[in-house]
């Protein structure tokens, strides 16, 4: 009976998944509508959908379980991703929205090859070798998150799981393009906030309350309760809460969440959206850490924390409240897969066939391909989780920083500093994606663990700023930048 | 919960959000015609 609850929550998602795809198949018969939607998505959407996509199956939990383990040291977290958040919507979205808009860009490689003016194809092809390795990697990982929530849940098996989670991606994807994406995720992003919310709350009250809890995480260990946590206020305290912060860099610049600006209605949405994408953001964390320590307080000896979710949702639920929270699971795991193989897609046929190859195939027959290539980008995923390739494993490691570092501080660069140049952001791109790698194979663990994303982010600024200032700006382009700050207009 | 923690919690979310409105606000005003005795002025 149990099963059966669980099992029928989760067929009416599955169910409702399918038919947001069916419905938004209207707007993908060309690549504008494949790829963006068309650019009319209203605020809210962007909104969760950015969040949903920008916090995978680590939300609920990685996050969760870091709550479990470090107690409020994981507040430093909290805060890189509400800056992260803010300051992206606030100083990033409406110059890049304006620029994208006046381009005609649906991808970030075509916004990067516009803005330096660059025929060679040089932003992409780097950005296609730089999202299909990580994309491959990170789909495989979470569709091996999938086969083990599907086991684990329903007892499906691990294949069973990894086939049924790619199957309903790959539909709603193919099918309904960009759109059913973004209100997938929409979908996904307002569950998960649902059960991060309740789940502290439910919590804290079978712990017997606030006060019972704090005194039951300092009877456990008082580092729980310390900012700074076991490790006090040392270097690799310091190093530790630094490279939480860090986390918020991704936000600024990684290309699936720059998408959601770029499919934006107008401006407008983005002014609008900021809020609801910040507040979104501060309750899918406060309630995963608080989530984390209340779970603490109830299941002392896990020997896993990233395992505190389903068990608080097991234990402290009624069946039909478990099936919400593997549908929840599901959801984060989702949103991140749609939103990455549809991003590859992209990159293979707009940069790559349409622009870098000169393909003079119709619109909808690119169309036609994008939803095969997507296809094939997730067969890749399925074959690499079903066989546990190794190797590829192992880019899942840096698979987020990667983009991240690669991407991130040549759009900053690109946005703010009339000094940029075609040369500049080449190497920024290239050095803030190598370092990352480099940092996490030889030098990470030699020091304190320091989270790759600052090394990355900080060389690849360096390198575009270095490499710019001795080769010469387009003149066009400092114009352009000078005529999109002023239709943009001051922040405050 | 110590002190600190909740300080470090407040500006977290404080900082967020208090960044945020403040946008808003600011975005709002512009959109917002100027007072309508300069606009008249103006269409003279």
């Amino acid at each position: 009976m149990t099963s059966a609850t669980i099992l029928g929550v989760v067929v009416g998602y599955l169910l409702i998944l399918l038919a947001i795809g069916v419905w938004g198949g209207r707007e993908s018969g060309d690549l504008k509508g494949y790829y963006v939607a068309g650019k009319k998505l209203p605020a809210w959407v962007i909104a969760f959908s950015s969040n949903a996509t920008g916090e995978s199956a680590w939300l609920l939990l990685g996050l969760t379980g870091m709550g479990y383990a470090i107690g409020v040291h994981a507040f430093w977290i909290i805060l890189g991703e509400v800056l992260g958040v803010a300051c992206a919507w606030i100083w990033v979205a409406r110059p890049f929205k304006e620029y994208t808009d006046r381009y005609d860009a649906i991808t970030v490689p075509d916004y990067l090859t516009e803005r330096f003016r660059d025929t060679s194809h040089v932003f992409r092809w780097l950005s296609a070798l730089i999202v299909l390795s990580m994309v491959m990697a990170y789909t495989a990982a979470q569709l091996t998150a999938s086969g083990k929530a599907f086991d684990s849940f329903l007892g499906t098996g691990y294949t069973a799981g990894v086939w049924i989670g790619l199957a309903i991606v790959l539909f709603y994807t193919t099918v309904g393009g960009f759109k059913a994406v973004a209100y997938s995720d929409f979908l996904q992003g307002v569950l998960m906030l649902g059960c991060l919310v309740t789940l502290p709350i439910v919590g804290v009250i079978a712990t017997g309350g606030w006060g019972e809890m704090i005194a039951s995480l300092r009877a456990q260990d008082p580092a729980l309760l310390e900012p700074m946590g076991s490790y006090g206020l040392t270097t690799a305290g310091v190093i530790s809460a630094a490279g939480s912060v860090a986390i918020g860099l991704a936000f600024l610049g990684s290309p699936q969440l720059l998408t959601r600006f770029m499919a934006a209605r107008d401006q407008k949405q983005i002014v609008d959206g900021g809020f609801w994408a910040v507040l979104c953001v501060i309750g899918f964390d406060v309630g995963a850490v608080f989530g984390g320590m209340a779970g603490r307080t109830l299941f002392p000896v896990l020997d896993d924390p990233e395992t505190i979710l389903p068990v608080m949702s097991a234990e402290l639920f009624p069946a039909f409240f478990t099936g919400i929270f593997l549908v929840v699971v599901l959801a984060a795991i989702m949103s991140t897969v749609d939103s990455l193989l549809i991003l590859a897609s992209s990159v293979v046929v707009r940069d790559v066939v349409q622009k870098a190859l000169g393909s003079r195939a119709s619109e909808r027959a690119l169309s036609m391909l994008g939803k095969g290539i997507t296809v094939v980008i997730g067969a890749v995923g399925l074959v690499v989780a079903l066989l546990e390739v190794r190797v590829i494993f192992d880019f899942v490691l840096f698979a987020w920083s990667g983009i991240a570092c690669a991407f991130t501080p040549v759009v900053l660069c690109s946005l703010f500093w009339r000094r940029t140049t075609r040369a500049g952001a080449v190497a920024g791109m290239i050095v803030g994606f190598g370092t990352t790698v480099v940092w996490v194979r030889m030098f990470k663990a030699d020091f304190y663990d320091l989270y790759e994303m600052i090394p990355g982010f900080v060389a690849g600024l360096a390198a575009c700023v270095l490499v710019s200032l001795v080769t010469r700006p387009d003149s066009e382009a400092v114009a352009e930048l000078e005529s999109v700050r002023e239709t943009v207009g001051p922040v405050f | 919960m110590p002190l600190d923690a909740w300080l470090l919690l407040f500006v977290a979310v404080g900082l967020g959000l208090g960044l945020e409105l403040a946008f808003v606000r600011a975005q709002r005003r512009r959109a917002r015609p100027s007072n309508p005795r300069s606009a008249a002025e103006d269409d003279r």
